[in-house]
């Protein structure tokens, strides 16, 4: 019985194995009968089938209707492409590693700016320039400058520049105590502290996740442009520095009275940014700092659009939402064995219909920095924009060169001040000494 | 059978290799490039001396802040994995108690749990606004006790210190446990004829003779407090500003931001500074063992 049973599963094995191979067989025929439909589309698909682009990005880069088109890019082209995802502190470590290593993905992802690419990521060196694709025309300008060097356009930003960072607060809120949006720091702090006696937390700030509270200090760019119209420049030529510009141990000064007074509510330094959303929906915050964009977190976490609105970081009496041209964008690699499919990628990603895209399905896309698109700000929004967005300045970490990469450094400081460890004049002292030690490293004659 | 059997010298070399090319090597090189300005920032690589040293040195450094950290850590924890660790090991050795393998194994536990796992479920246990410790001191009416234990200045390395005390007892005391039950019950048995008490027992019998198990898990527990870097990283980053950094998360960091030069030079200065406590606590140990 036993050999009987042995003897009709070797049939069957049998029997799959010539199945499959005459599966495999029909397989190699399929161009064929897809010829009659577009045969030079099959040509180029079956020269790169199977082939594999490896792009590396950090966390919250990639959204979903990008991997949805990488899915439709595969489809037509029979290249797959391999997103390897690292965790957000860990990236930029890691993709200096591979770079230096020789050993990076095809494409690679990094914040653009036209300063930071040279100093961090030899962009030269490291990635291909793509000024000859047909994308590089419907770039916006002011973006593509910082992903450019000496007119050479080495990166591809898909990522929503017509957004900022503003405080977004609860009308509802506001329209109880017959508040109104600040125009000076000293009515914003009056608002706090209505709010405060009235056992509401002004602002959800959080301070744990590292790279947040600092955007407070940055985003106030229009009244350092407004204490000195030149400051930009002369910090990035080295004839001026943070120390001895008062403007800013000011900016950290009332950040500190602000926290000191409570304002930021008991538990400030273990909030996480990944809360904002529910804090805000809980009524027990009245404002936070994020992108304008983000008030699609609150709606989904229960909020409701009508009730929030969005002004400007109030400290130094600012007024304006700066610009910031700089975001997550793609390069392609030099040393890539991939150039010519991950240039088609690039390419796909590019083509008008796939960026609209983007901007439907992606609550945190309202518009991307390619002509020809049709963007889907909140009517809110559209008010910010018009109202608080001149254009005349821009955030300091993408305007002033060895700012970004101390970022999180900054963060560290300005915890450390707020704990009153060191003072404010010491943040700005170590603001100048590790940009001194980043010039010196990177050869910059004017350090 | 010679029991002094000595065998040739050339039998070593394959081990010797190895390393020479796994341990050695490494750490020579990483020397070399503590006295370079190796960064992301530039491709060139120059001499510069001790100057990474100086930095690390000087008096207005974070670093001497960072070492003090670590030393700190190093001390707290050694103190309480081995003092719990002891006395957990005494009473889960005792005959009277009943279901002495579950408790052993109870205790043991967290040792085995990843400190990733851990600091995520300690990370919500002591979250100030809803974890589970605020809430109970709330629920017996001690508001007043409640804190940010993770981000208070005052509190955090505390709370990191009190995690991996946590995690590492079950671990020293099963290092302990072994050396108590290898102490030959007949010194007990003379000295309660001799009419000594409990606790001279334990001083003139037990902590002697326990002496090299002791010196084990201090060893142990200073090595691992010094190289300290996942428990801190994953439950505080460092935090609040820089009140929990330590050593080895300041390499980290120092790497995160491309200062490759200063990054090996600590990692040298840690390696050279455990060295050191390696070989005089190594000394101690073996100096005067109390032999049975």
């Amino acid at each position: 019985m036993k050999r009987k049973i042995f003897k009709i599963s070797w049939i069957f094995v049998a029997i799959s194995l010539v199945f499959s191979l005459v599966a495999c067989g029909n397989t190699k025929d399929t161009p064929d009968v897809k010829q009659d439909e577009s045969e030079s589309n099959d040509e180029e698909k079956s020269s790169d089938e199977g082939k594999t682009i490896t792009l590396i990005a950090s966390q919250d880069w990639i959204k979903d209707p990008e991997l949805e088109l990488a899915e439709k890019f595969t489809e037509e082209t029979g290249i797959k492409v391999d997103y390897q995802i690292i965790p957000a502190d860990q990236y930029p470590n890691l993709l200096t590693t591979k770079l230096n290593s020789g050993e990076c993905a095809d494409v690679f992802m990094h914040q653009s700016g036209k300063f930071d690419i040279v100093s961090l990521l030899q962009i030269e060196k490291n990635a291909i320039d793509l000024s000859d694709q047909e994308w590089v025309e419907r770039f916006e300008d002011a973006v593509k400058d910082q992903v450019s060097v000496d007119g050479k356009v080495y990166g591809m930003t898909i990522w929503d520049q017509s957004d900022s960072y503003a405080y977004i607060y609860n009308k509802a809120i506001f329209a109880k105590y017959d508040l109104d949006p600040p125009t000076t720091f000293d009515e914003f702090k009056e608002i706090c502290q209505i709010l405060l006696d009235n056992d509401i937390t002004p602002i959800y700030e959080n301070v744990s996740s590292g790279w947040h509270h600092q955007l407070n200090f940055f985003d106030v760019a229009a009244a350092y442009d407004e204490y000195n119209k030149n400051l930009v420049d002369d910090l990035n030529s080295n004839k001026e520095t943070f120390a001895d510009n008062e403007i800013f141990t000011k900016m950290l000064e009332q950040m500190k009275e602000v926290v000191e007074a409570g304002y930021w509510g008991e538990y400030y330094m273990s909030n996480t940014y990944e809360e904002t959303a529910s804090s805000m929906v809980s009524g027990n915050f009245a404002m936070t700092v994020n992108m304008m964009g983000r008030i699609a977190d609150i709606v989904e976490a229960g909020g409701n659009e009508e009730d929030y609105g969005i002004f400007p970081v109030p400290y130094l009496d600012n007024q304006i939402i700066s610009e910031t041209p700089c975001g997550p964008s793609k390069f392609i690699y030099s040393g890539s064995e991939n150039i010519d499919i991950a240039k088609k990628y690039l390419d796909f990603l590019a083509k008008s219909e796939n960026l609209q895209y983007m901007i439907d399905n992606e609550g945190s896309f309202n518009s991307l920095p390619f002509t020809g698109l049709k963007p889907t700000y909140s009517e809110e929004m559209k008010q910010a924009i018009e109202q608080y967005k001149p254009g005349t300045s821009t955030v300091y970490q993408n305007a002033v060169i060895y700012l970004n990469p101390q970022w999180m450094e900054i963060g560290t400081d300005i915890t450390s001040m707020l704990m009153g460890d060191i003072e404010p004049q010491d943040v700005v002292n170590s603001i100048d000494q590790r940009r001194i030690d980043q010039a010196t490293a990177a050869g910059d004659s004017n350090w | 059978m010679k029991k002094n059997k000595v065998y040739p010298w050339y039998l070593m070399i394959g081990a010797l290799v190895f390393y020479f090319i796994l341990f050695l090597l490494p750490s020579l090189i990483g020397l070399g490039y503590s006295l370079t300005d190796w960064s992301s920032y530039s491709d060139k690589i120059n001499f510069i001396g001790l100057s990474n040293y100086r930095t690390i040195f000087s008096s207005d450094s974070n670093y001497l802040f960072y070492i003090g950290n670590t030393i700190w850590f190093t001390i707290a924890t050694t103190i309480g994995k081995t003092g719990l660790g002891l006395l957990l090991a005494l009473l889960l050795k005792n005959t009277h108690v009943k279901g002495k393998g579950f408790h052993r194994s109870i205790v043991y536990l967290p040792s085995v749990i990843s400190i990733l796992v851990v600091s995520i479920v300690f990370k919500s246990i002591l979250n100030p606004s809803n974890g589970f410790f605020n809430e109970s001191l709330r629920a017996l009416g001690l508001d007043s006790l409640t804190r940010d234990w993770l981000f208070d200045p005052s509190l955090a390395m505390w709370s990191a210190i009190g995690v991996d005390i946590w995690r590492g007892t079950g671990y020293i005391m099963t290092i302990l446990l072994a050396g108590l039950y290898a102490i030959n019950p007949v010194y007990y048995e003379a000295a309660k004829i001799d009419g000594a008490t409990d606790w001279q027992r334990f001083l003139h019998i037990t902590l002697p003779l326990l002496k090299p198990s002791l010196m084990v898990t201090i060893v142990l527990n200073v090595l691992y407090g010094l190289k300290v870097f996942d428990i801190i990283y994953s439950l505080t980053g460092g935090g609040p500003g820089r009140r929990t950094e330590v050593m080895y998360t300041a390499v980290f960091k120092e790497f995160s931001l491309g200062r490759y030069g200063v990054g090996t030079a600590l990692s040298s200065v840690m390696f050279v500074f455990m060295t050191i406590i390696g070989i005089v606590m190594i000394r101690f140990i073996t100096k005067d063992e109390v032999e049975e």
